[in-house]
C-alpha cells in the first residue's frame, strides 16, 4: 500500500520529464500510473469486501504512539476507487485540456502529488500520519489553485484556501493530540474501540469542536465554504477533481472515519447535521443566481458537500448508507460536470450561462454526457441520483430527533437542485441562441472521460447490484457491525415518494418562473450579502498583517543602541530582584589575602577602564584598552595562570596591531549625544556594574557541588598524560570544546576573507 | 582580594555597557573588548584565587599538590579569549567595510538591513 | 617599512620565532605552552616580518595561510578518528612510549590535536592579517 501511494509520488517527479519528453500524450502516459494502482486496489477488493481489514505499520516515532501505518477496509476502498478511478480519467481530459498550456510539467506533477496526497489521506491508519497527508493535500492543492500564477485573482484564491484550510487543520491537530493524550493511541485500529473512553472525557466537547472545524473548512461547509467558489480559478481538470473526488471529500472522509469513535453524541448529531443543513440549503440557493458555469457548480458542490455532512450527522445506518450513496453519484455526476464545462469554455471561450445557447447540434456526445449528469445531480430517473436521493428522504425521515429540520432542508435545497440543473442544460444546450463563432466537438480526450463517467453512472442506476457490496463494507467500516446494502428504484408509494414528486414539481415550477424568481432573488441578494464573507475574511488578514507590520516596527525600530539599553535593563533588573530575595552576605570567610601590588595593578586597570570611556582620542582609547588587557595578562600571572597570561599578552598584542592597521581608515570619535543622555546611560551602566561586582562577590560564597576540576587534576597526569592541566583540559578531557573552538576563529578568519575579498571581485568586474 | 577583584569587574562591565550604548561604531568595538575581558576575568575570580600555585603537577609525583588554581576555569577563559580575538577581528573589519560603503559612524542610521547596495 | 634596522632583525627574528614556537608547542603538554601559545607565537613572528617587507610577505611565508587551515584541520581530524579506530569514543587520546636506550618519548594523539591547533591558529590568524594588509594595500 506504502508502494501504491509512492508509486503516484514518483509519478510526480517523472511528470516534467514525461511533458517534456511526450509532449502530445503526456496526461495519458501519466494516466498510468494512478491505472495501476487502481488495478491493484481493485485486487484486494475482494478481501475487503468481506469485511477483512488490510493494515501495515512501519514504525516512526515509536516514544510518541506516531506511525506510518495503513489502513484499508470497506471506507477507504470506497474513496481509494474513486479518487484513482476518477483520477485517472481527469488525467486524461487533462491531456487534451492542457495541450496548449504553459507548464504542463508543473501541472501534472501538483496532480499527481496531490492525488498521492489524497490517497494517503483515505488510506492512513494513523492519526499523524493522516493529519500529514491532510495538510499535504492542502499544500499541493494551494498549488494547483495558484497554478496560473500570474493572474493576481488565481493567486488571492489560492492563499485564501490555503488559509482557511490551514486554519482547521491547525485545529483537527489539536483536536488529534488531545485524542491521542486521552486514550494513549493514534492509532484508528486501536481507537475504534475507545468510545465510551473518548466520549466520556471531559474535554470531549473541545475535542470535538476543534475536529469539526477541520473537517468543516476542509469540506467548505458552512461559514467556510467561500474558499470554494474561489478555488475555481484553477484550471477546470482541477476543479474537477478538486470537486468531485479529492480534497473536498477528506471532511467527509474523517468524519466517517472519526463517527465510529465519536459520533452517536448528542453534541455531534446537533452540529453535524445543523451546520450541514445550513450548507446544502445556502449552496443550493446560492447556485441559483451565478452566471459562471463554474461558480454554478461549486455552489452545487457546497451544497453536495452540506447533503453529505448533513447524513454522517445524522448518523443512522440509513443516513450514513445515503451518505455513502451519495457519495459516489456526486463525485460521478460532478466530475463530469465540471469536464464539460471546461470543455464548453476551451470550445466557445466563455463561461458565462448567459452567453452560451444551442450547443445540442454542435457537441453531441458533451451534450448527452451533461444531461445524464444534471439527471444526476437533480436526482431524477433513471440515474444513480435518484435512487440516493430516495435514501436521503428514507434517511430523513427517520432521522432521531431532527427529521423535521432535515427533511425541511433537503426537498428545499433538491428543489433548488432540480431547478438549477434544468437551467443549466436547457440554456447551455437548447435555448436558442446565436453564438459569434461556429462550434465543432471537441477532440475524443475532451469528451471521453465524462461520457464515460455518464455512462457509468446510468448503468450503476440499472444495474445497481455490483455497487452493494462496496457499500456494505464502507457502510460496516463507518458504523462497526456489517449490515446488508440493497439498492433499487422503486419503493412503492410512500411518503418519500411523495417527497420527490414534490421535489420535482417546486423544481420545475421554479424554472418555469426563472424570468421573474431569478433577478427578484438577485435583488435580495445584493440587500442580503452585502457583507460578503470572503471580503471579511480578507479584510481580517490585511488587517492582521497591519498589525503585525505595527507591532513588528515598534519593536524592531532598528535602533540598536535601544535593543542593547533594553537587554541591559530587563536583565539587570530581573538579577537584582533575585539577589535582592537571597539577601544574605558573608564577607570574611574564605578569601585569600590582600595582595597589596595585585590591588595597584586592579586599580591602573579601572583607571584604563574609566580612561577609554571617557576620551576623545581614538589614539589614546586604543592604547589605554591595551594598558587594561596587560593589567589583566599580570593579574592572570600572579594568580597561577600562566598560559592565561602568555596568550592574553599575545592576543593583546596581535589586536593593537590590527587596530593600527585599520586605524587611519576608521572615522574620529564624534560627539552625538547630549549630556543626558550620556547620565541616562552612564546610570545603566552602573547598575550593570554594581551588579556583576555583587554577583562575583556572591557566587564566591556557593559550592553548589563537586566541581569537576578535581577529577581532572587527580587524573590529569595518570589518564592525559601530561602535566600541564589545563593544556590536558584543551587537547584531552574537554577535546571536543577546543574543536568547536578552532572552528569559530576559522570561520571568523573565513569571514573575514570573504568579507573583504567580494567587493574586489565587484570591483574587477 | 576577591572584593577588590570583585570591584574591578563591575567597572569593566560598567565601561563596556557605557561603551555599546555610545552611538559612534568604534565605542561599540571598544565595549565588546571590554565586555570579554571582564567576563574572562569573572570566570577566573569564580574559580577562586590562589596566588602563584600554578596548575601543575610537580615532577616526580602523579597528582597535583593541594590549594593549586582550578585549571578548568582557566581552561575555558583561554578559549574564549582566542575566540574574543577572532570576533574583535571580524567585528574590525565589518566596521571597516560597513564605514567605507555608508560613510557614516552614528549608529542610528543603520536602521534597515537592505538600504545600501 | 623602510628602516634597514627593522629590516633585518625581522629577516633574522622570523625563523627563531618559528622554531621557538614549535619547542612551545612540544613541551606545551607539560610546562607552559601548547597549541594556542605557539600558534600566536608562531603568527606574531610571520606577522611582524610581513609588517616591514609588506603584505605579499605572508603570502610567501612557508605555505598559504589557507593550506596551514587545511593542515590543521586534518591533524584534528587524525587525532579524533585514530582514537575512534581504537573503537574508543571519538577524540579519546590515545599514547605509545617509546623507549630507546636513554630515552622515554611519549607519544599521543593529544600532541597531533595540539599540533592541529597550532596551525589552524596559524592559518586563521593570517588569514585575517593578509586579508586586511591587502585590503589596506600595506607596502
Amino acid at each position: 500500500m506504502l508502494l501504491s501511494v509512492l508509486s503516484i509520488f514518483l509519478g510526480a517527479i517523472l511528470a516534467s520529464f514525461v511533458a517534456k519528453k511526450f509532449n502530445k500524450s503526456a496526461g495519458i502516459l501519466l494516466a498510468i500510473i494512478p491505472l495501476g494502482s487502481l488495478g491493484y486496489f481493485l485486487s484486494l477488493y475482494e478481501k475487503v469486501r468481506h469485511g477483512e481489514v488490510l493494515a501495515i505499520t512501519y514504525s516512526w516515532v515509536d516514544t510518541l504512539n506516531i506511525h506510518l501505518s495503513f489502513y484499508l477496509d470497506g471506507l477507504s476502498m470506497l474513496f481509494v476507487l474513486l479518487i484513482l478511478g476518477i483520477g485517472v480519467l481527469i488525467l486524461v481530459y487533462s491531456n487534451g485540456y492542457m495541450l496548449h498550456h504553459e507548464g504542463k510539467g508543473k501541472f501534472y506533477s501538483y496532480m499527481l502529488l496531490f492525488m498521492g496526497a489524497m490517497l494517503g489521506l483515505v488510506l492512513a491508519g494513523n492519526l499523524i500520519t493522516l493529519y500529514v497527508f491532510w495538510e499535504l493535500t492542502g499544500i499541493t492543492s494551494f498549488l494547483l489553485i495558484g497554478f496560473k500564477h500570474t493572474e493576481k485573482s488565481a493567486r488571492a484564491a489560492a492563499l485564501q484556501a490555503l488559509l482557511v484550510t490551514e486554519l482547521g487543520g491547525l485545529a483537527l491537530l489539536t483536536g488529534f493530540i488531545i485524542i491521542g493524550n486521552i486514550s494513549n493511541s493514534y492509532e484508528i485500529s486501536e481507537l475504534l474501540n475507545q468510545h465510551e473512553v473518548l466520549t466520556g472525557h471531559p474535554l470531549y466537547t473541545p475535542m470535538l469542536l476543534l475536529i469539526l472545524l477541520g473537517a468543516f473548512t476542509k469540506s467548505a461547509q458552512f461559514p467556510f465554504h467561500f474558499w470554494l467558489p474561489s478555488a475555481m480559478k484553477a484550471p477546470t481538470p482541477v476543479s474537477a477533481y478538486l470537486h468531485s473526488a479529492a480534497m473536498v471529500n477528506a471532511g467527509i472522509y474523517l468524519l466517517a472515519r472519526l463517527n465510529p469513535m465519536l459520533g452517536n453524541t448528542d453534541m455531534w448529531q446537533n452540529y453535524v447535521t445543523l451546520f450541514g443543513g445550513i450548507t446544502m440549503l445556502a449552496g443550493a440557493y446560492l447556485s441559483l443566481t451565478q452566471k459562471d458555469l463554474k461558480a454554478i457548480l461549486a455552489y452545487v458542490t457546497i451544497s453536495a458537500l452540506g447533503i453529505l455532512m448533513m447524513l454522517i450527522g445524522i448518523g443512522t445506518f440509513l443516513s450514513v448508507k445515503a451518505a455513502l450513496l451519495y457519495l459516489v453519484v456526486h463525485a460521478l455526476y460532478k466530475a463530469t460536470l465540471f469536464m464539460t464545462a471546461g470543455t464548453i469554455d476551451e470550445t466557445t471561450g466563455t463561461r458565462n450561462i448567459d452567453e452560451l445557447g444551442g450547443l445540442w447540434k454542435a457537441m453531441p456526445v458533451t451534450m448527452v454526457a451533461s444531461i445524464l449528469a444534471l439527471l444526476s445531480m437533480a436526482g431524477l430517473p433513471p440515474m444513480l441520483g435518484y435512487i440516493s436521493k430516495e435514501f436521503i428522504y428514507e434517511a430523513g425521515k427517520q432521522a432521531p430527533g431532527v427529521s423535521d429540520y432535515v427533511l425541511v432542508c433537503s426537498v428545499l435545497a433538491n428543489a433548488f437542485m432540480v431547478a438549477i440543473s434544468i437551467i443549466y442544460g436547457y440554456k447551455i444546450f437548447f435555448r436558442k441562441k446565436h453564438l459569434n463563432k461556429p462550434i465543432t466537438e471537441a477532440g475524443a480526450t475532451f469528451w471521453a472521460g465524462p461520457a464515460l463517467l455518464a455512462v457509468f453512472s446510468l448503468i450503476l442506476a440499472l444495474f445497481p447490484k455490483p455497487l452493494e457490496p462496496l457499500l456494505e463494507s464502507a457502510l460496516g467500516a463507518v458504523k462497526v457491525v456489517p449490515i446488508k446494502v440493497e439498492l433499487k428504484f422503486w419503493h412503492g408509494f410512500n411518503v418519500v415518494f411523495l417527497l420527490s414528486l414534490i421535489t420535482v414539481t417546486v423544481g420545475v415550477l421554479l424554472f418555469w418562473g426563472r424570468k421573474q424568481v431569478i433577478p427578484f432573488l438577485e435583488k435580495i441578494n445584493a440587500r442580503l450579502f452585502k457583507i460578503e464573507l470572503a471580503h471579511v475574511f480578507n479584510k481580517t488578514i490585511t488587517q492582521l498583517v497591519s498589525l503585525a507590520k505595527k507591532n513588528t516596527s515598534f519593536f524592531q525600530h532598528g535602533y540598536y543602541r535601544i535593543y542593547i539599553m533594553v537587554i541591559f535593563i530587563v536583565a539587570s533588573g530581573l538579577v537584582w530582584y533575585q539577589l535582592y530575595r537571597t539577601w544574605t552576605w558573608q564577607f570574611t570567610e574564605g578569601l585569600s589575602p590582600v595582595s597589596y601590588y595585585a590591588t595597584a595593578i586592579v586599580v591602573a586597570i579601572c583607571v584604563a577602564a574609566v580612561a577609554v570611556a571617557i576620551s576623545r582620542s581614538r589614539l589614546v582609547a586604543i592604547i589605554t584598552i591595551g594598558v587594561a588587557g596587560f593589567g589583566i595578562a599580570l593579574l592572570y600571572m600572579i594568580y597561577g595562570a600562566v598560559d592565561l597570561a602568555i596568550t592574553q599578552v599575545f592576543v593583546e598584542v596581535l589586536t593593537l596591531v590590527l587596530f593600527i592597521m585599520i586605524f587611519h581608515k576608521l572615522p574620529a570619535f564624534s560627539k552625538h549625544l547630549s549630556r543626558t543622555s550620556k547620565t541616562r546611560d552612564a546610570v545603566i551602566a552602573l547598575t550593570v556594574g554594581v551588579l556583576m561586582a555583587a554577583l562575583v562577590i556572591k557566587a564566591d560564597h556557593l559550592n553548589l557541588s563537586y566541581p569537576v576540576s578535581n577529577y581532572i587534576a587527580q587524573n590529569s597526569y595518570e589518564e592525559g598524560h601530561g602535566r600541564n592541566i589545563v593544556n590536558v583540559i584543551l587537547v584531552d578531557f574537554r577535546a571536543f570544546d577546543t574543536l568547536g573552538e578552532v572552528i569559530v576563529i576559522t570561520m571568523a578568519s573565513l569571514g573575514i576573507f570573504s568579507l573583504l575579498k567580494i567587493k574586489k571581485s565587484k570591483t574587477t568586474n | 582580594m576577591e572584593i577588590i577583584f570583585a570591584i574591578a569587574i563591575g567597572v569593566l562591565y560598567a565601561v563596556s555597557v557605557y561603551l555599546l550604548l555610545r552611538r559612534s561604531i568604534v565605542k561599540l568595538i571598544l565595549g565588546i573588548m571590554f565586555l570579554s575581558n571582564a567576563t574572562n576575568l569573572l570566570l577566573f575570580t569564580s574559580g577562586g584565587l590562589s596566588k602563584g600555585k600554578p596548575a601543575f603537577i610537580e615532577k616526580g609525583s602523579n597528582v597535583p599538590e593541594p590549594g593549586i588554581a582550578d585549571p578548568l576555569p582557566q581552561a575555558l577563559i583561554l578559549t574564549a579569549i582566542v575566540i574574543g580575538f577572532g570576533i574583535i577581528a571580524f567585528t574590525l573589519v565589518l566596521t571597516y567595510k560597513y564605514y567605507s560603503k555608508t560613510g557614516t559612524e552614528d549608529l542610528d542610521k543603520v536602521q534597515e538591513t537592505d538600504q545600501f547596495e | 617599512m623602510n628602516s634597514i634596522i627593522l629590516k633585518i632583525t625581522a629577516k633574522y627574528l622570523k625563523p627563531v620565532f618559528i622554531v621557538f614556537s614549535i619547542y612551545v608547542l612540544l613541551r606545551g603538554h607539560n610546562s607552559p605552552g601548547g597549541g594556542f601559545i605557539a600558534g600566536l607565537l608562531a603568527s606574531s613572528g610571520i606577522l611582524f616580518y610581513s609588517l616591514t617587507y609588506g603584505s605579499d610577505a605572508i603570502n610567501q611565508t612557508y605555505l598559504k595561510p589557507k593550506s596551514f587551515i587545511i593542515l590543521g584541520l586534518v591533524g584534528i581530524l587524525l587525532s579524533a578518528t585514530i582514537g575512534f579506530l581504537a573503537s574508543k569514543p571519538l577524540l579519546t587520546g590515545v599514547w605509545h612510549t617509546f623507549k630507546t636506550g636513554l630515552f622515554e618519548v611519549k607519544v599521543g594523539t593529544p600532541l597531533l590535536f595540539d599540533s592541529g591547533v597550532y596551525f589552524l591558529v596559524i592559518g586563521s590568524l593570517l588569514t585575517i592579517t593578509s586579508s586586511i594588509m591587502e585590503e589596506i594595500e600595506w607596502k
